[in-house]
């Protein structure tokens, strides 16, 4: 979605134009319902927590009059549903499971091996770097939107993430060999 | 630091990526938008009933004040009371609590237009500041 566009969606949001909330829904619901799965591994909660999010967008739409991404401030209001989430349970270090978090046919290659791979090496990464790759990979996002969603710089940011892929793709190949 | 392309091994995560959204949630979520937004407007409309009402019974009181006074009342220090600025400032915050801030604003105006007098521009700038804070609190809340 081009800059302009993403003004006008924000200033309908504000207004509370319902086709305005249908649009930011289908612009990002699968990739923030995504996001969501790979930070609390369940669909079944991230569906609760997406909708969560968005009703708690919709009382503050008036917001929305202050915010350049529509899309982005989404995200950070359902990271912030996630860290509720993640407080009630006390406890998040259970892997996600890997048919939760990836869609592999199981027949595929040995896609299947791989995702599970994947879902425990994304597991042990730190709960700062996961959201990271969480938010990069399955979010869609730029380096630009992580920042403003995290609060951190842009090239920390994109460092860090760096970072988390590089010991991603380490762990990933030692246990792959 | 820019986005670059994905790397290859990125792209092999990218192409695993999680399903797509539950098709029955985007009905879910787009019908409870829809309510919250229609109760929003119902709200909305019965806050500016209520400050219609609230002008209108401001306005009877002032008209039964105005009437009933007689030589031992003194008149003008009840219009002075009722239009002075901590009082308009008062009515104004409570008006825009109901409504909106431009409509407590101009709440306030009428108010000291009633009373015979306009605000001058520091009554004005004090009354819009506290009106918008009040605004903004609210918002918060």
């Amino acid at each position: 979605m081009s800059e302009p566009s993403m003004h006008d969606l924000a200033a309908r949001l504000a207004r509370g134009d319902e086709a305005a909330f249908t649009e930011l829904y289908d612009a990002c619901a699968d990739r923030l319902h995504a996001y969501l799965v790979g930070r609390l591994g369940s669909r079944d909660v991230a569906s609760d927590v997406l909708q969560t999010a968005f009703l708690r967008a919709v009382r503050s739409r008036r917001r929305f009059r202050k915010v350049e991404n529509p899309v982005a401030y989404l995200f950070q209001i359902a990271r912030n549903e996630v860290a509720r989430e993640i407080g009630r349970r006390r406890s998040n270090e259970q892997a996600v499971p890997s048919d939760e978090l990836f869609a592999v046919a199981s027949d595929m290659n040995g896609q299947a091996e791989y995702a599970e791979v994947a879902a425990a090496a994304l597991a042990r990464l730190s709960e700062a770097e996961r959201e990271l790759v969480v938010l990069k990979i399955f979010g869609g996002l730029t380096f630009r939107e992580i920042a403003q969603i995290v609060g951190r710089p842009q090239a920390t940011v994109a460092t860090q993430y760096r970072r988390a892929i590089e010991s991603l793709r380490g762990w990933l190949t030692r246990q792959l060999r | 630091m820019n986005d670059e392309p994905l790397e290859p091994f990125e792209q092999r995560l990218l192409s695993m990526r999680a399903r797509q959204a539950p098709q029955q949630l985007r009905s879910s979520v787009l019908s409870e938008v829809q309510r919250e937004l229609r109760r929003a407007r119902w709200d909305r409309r019965f806050a500016r009933a209520a400050a219609v009402l609230l002008v209108a019974g401001i306005g009877l009181n002032a008209a039964v004040v105005w009437r009933t006074a007689g030589p031992g009342h003194s008149l003008s220090a009840n219009v002075a009371r009722s239009n002075s600025r901590p009082w308009l400032v008062e009515t104004a915050v409570i008006v825009a609590e109901a409504t909106d801030a431009a409509t407590g604003i101009r709440f306030a105006h009428q108010m000291a237009a009633m009373g015979g007098r306009t605000l001058t521009a520091d009554e004005s700038a004090a009354l819009d500041a506290a009106v918008r804070q009040a605004s903004t609190n609210g918002d918060r809340g």
